[in-house]
C-alpha cells in the first residue's frame, strides 16, 4: 500500500511541477516548429515521455531543465520524422515558399534566425537569448560540458553572421 | 520587436493544459499494463523454474556437475531467478567463462535476480535482462566482458525501468554459447565456446529505426514496439537503432511494416533496411 501511495505522490508531484512550466516548454517546442498543432503535439509526446521516466529522476528541485531536455529532444525527433516526411511528399517548396512571404526587416532577428538553423542549433539560440540562461544552465539542460556548449554557440553564432548582415546578432 | 519580445508573445492555445494532461493520463495507463506485464513475467520465470528443477532426471544429472554451488538450469535462452531487490554484482572471468556474482549486503545471495537471456543473430548477441537489481555494476561487467576473446562488444540497452537492467554481449561469428544458473551461491555462468568453423555471411533485412544516441529516445520505441519483439542493436557509428526482425526477404520485412504501418499510433519512424549478418547497419 505505502508503494502505491508513492507512486501516487510522485505522479501528483510531476503533474504540479510541469503545471508550473507549462507554458515555457509550449514557447520551446513552438520556436521549433512555429506552428500551434506540431508544437502540441511535440509538447504532448514530451509529457508521456516525463512522466514515464519521472520515478527514475533524482534530482526533481531542476525538474525545470529535465522537462526542456525532454521537449527539445521531442521537437528534434519531431523535425527529424517532418523532414523525411516532407521530402517524401515533396512538400518542401510550399513550405519554403510562405516562410519567404514575411517581410525583409522582420527576418533581421534572432526569432525569424531560428528558421535558418538545424534543429540542434536552435536549442542553443532559444536558451541563450530567449529564455536568458548562463552557459553553465545550457550545460545543465543539454548534459553537455560547459566548454563544449560555448563552442558550439559560438560557432553557430558564426554562422548567423553570415547570414544576417544587420542586425541583433552583430551586437552581441 | 525584438526576438526575445516575439518568443515571449508566443500565444499559448487554450487546449494546452488538456492535451498534457491527455498525455499524462495515457502515460498513466501505459504504466498500469508495463507493471503488469513485469509481474506477469516474473510469475512465468518462476513456473519455468520450478518445472525445470521438478524434473528430477535433469536435476540428477546437472547435480553431478562439479561445480560451487547447485545448478539450477542450462539454457540458451530463456528465464530464471528469484525477485530480488537492491543485488549488487560481480564477476569472475577466464578464457571463456565469464561468472556473474551477486551479493545483497555484502552476502552472497542464494538464488540469481529474476532475468531473461535472448540470443539473436545478424549480429550473434546476447541479451541479459535482470530484474530487482537497483545498484547493478555494469560497467564492471562491461569491462570484465570486452576481455574476453570471443566477445566483440558490450552495450547497454536502456529501458523506461530503474530496477532492471539490459545489456547486449555481442559474439564473435561461430560463437556458441551456453548459460547455467546457480543457487547457493546464486550465480550465472556464460560460457563461450568457438566452432572455429568459417560462418558464411547472409543478408538480413530489418524493420529499423532512425539511428540516435543511447537514451531514452530509444526506450520510448520499446514501448511502442514491445509487441513486434523489437532490439536494439550498435549502429557501425556507435549509435543505436530499433530494429525488428531479422527476415530472410525483403518481402517478409515489408509485410509486417506495412501490418504495423496500419496501426493508428504508428509515427512514421521505422523503414526497412538490410546488412550483412556480419556487420554492423550503418
Amino acid at each position: 500500500m505505502s508503494e502505491l501511495r508513492a507512486k501516487e505522490s510522485q505522479q501528483k508531484q510531476f503533474s504540479e511541477n510541469i503545471e508550473k512550466c507549462r507554458n515555457k516548454l509550449y514557447r520551446v517546442a513552438y520556436c521549433y516548429v512555429k506552428n500551434e498543432q506540431e508544437a502540441l503535439d511535440i509538447v504532448s509526446e514530451a509529457t508521456y515521455k516525463g512522466y514515464l521516466a519521472y520515478e527514475r529522476m533524482n534530482t526533481p528541485q531542476y525538474f525545470d531543465s529535465w522537462m526542456t531536455r525532454i521537449v527539445i529532444n521531442a521537437a528534434i525527433d519531431h523535425l527529424g520524422r517532418k523532414k523525411r516526411v516532407t521530402y517524401m511528399e515533396d512538400h518542401a517548396q510550399d513550405y519554403a515558399a510562405a516562410e519567404h512571404a514575411v517581410p525583409l526587416e522582420e527576418k533581421l532577428d534572432l526569432y525569424d534566425a531560428l528558421d535558418r538553423l538545424m534543429p540542434e542549433e536552435k536549442t542553443y539560440i532559444i536558451l541563450k537569448f530567449f529564455e536568458d540562461l548562463r552557459f553553465r544552465e545550457m550545460a545543465d539542460v543539454l548534459s553537455l560540458s560547459e566548454n563544449t556548449v560555448k563552442t558550439k554557440f559560438y560557432r553557430i553564432i558564426g554562422k548567423l553572421k553570415t547570414y544576417l548582415i544587420e542586425g541583433e546578432v552583430d551586437r552581441l | 520587436m525584438t526576438g526575445k519580445e516575439r518568443y515571449e508573445h508566443i500565444e499559448i492555445p487554450a487546449q494546452l493544459a488538456s492535451v498534457m494532461e491527455s498525455a499524462q493520463r495515457k502515460a498513466a495507463a501505459r504504466k498500469r499494463s508495463m507493471r503488469m506485464m513485469r509481474y506477469s513475467s516474473v510469475v512465468a520465470a518462476a513456473v519455468a523454474l520450478l518445472f525445470v528443477i521438478n524434473i528430477p532426471t535433469v536435476a540428477n544429472a546437472l547435480s553431478k556437475v562439479p561445480v560451487v554451488g547447485s545448478i539450477v538450469q542450462v539454457l540458451q535462452f530463456g528465464g530464471g531467478g528469484e525477485v530480488t531487490d537492491g543485488v549488487t554484482v560481480g564477476t569472475e572471468a577466464s578464457e571463456d567463462v565469464f561468472k556473474i556474482q551477486f551479493d545483497q549486503e555484502g552476502q552472497s545471495v542464494s538464488s540469481v535476480p529474476a532475468y531473461t537471456v535472448d540470443h539473436r543473430d545478424a549480429p550473434n548477441r546476447l541479451i541479459f535482462t535482470f530484474n530487482g537489481v537497483r545498484n547493478f555494476d555494469y560497467e564492471t561487467i562491461k569491462k570484465d566482458m570486452l576481455a574476453l576473446p570471443l566477445v566483440k562488444d558490450v552495450y547497454e540497452n536502456v529501458i523506461l525501468d530503474d530496477s532492471a537492467m539490459r545489456f547486449v554481449v555481442e559474439l564473435k561469428d561461430g560463437v556458441k554459447h551456453t548459460v547455467s544458473e546457480y543457487k547457493d551461491p546464486g550465480y550465472i555462468e556464460l560460457k563461450l565456446t568457438s566452432t572455429g568453423e568459417p560462418v558464411t555471411p547472409q543478408e538480413v533485412f530489418y524493420i529499423r529505426s532512425e539511428e540516435m544516441p543511447q537514451g531514452e529516445s530509444l526506450a520510448i520505441l520499446e514501448e511502442i514496439y514491445i509487441e513486434d519483439d523489437v532490439t536494439f542493436i550498435k549502429t557501425a557509428s556507435s549509435n543505436f537503432i530499433a530494429v525488428i526482425g531479422g527476415f530472410d526477404t525483403r518481402e517478409e520485412a515489408e509485410q509486417k511494416l506495412s501490418e504495423i504501418s496500419a496501426r493508428e499510433s504508428y509515427g512514421d519512424d521505422l523503414r526497412i533496411d538490410s546488412w550483412m549478418s556480419n556487420e554492423r547497419p550503418d
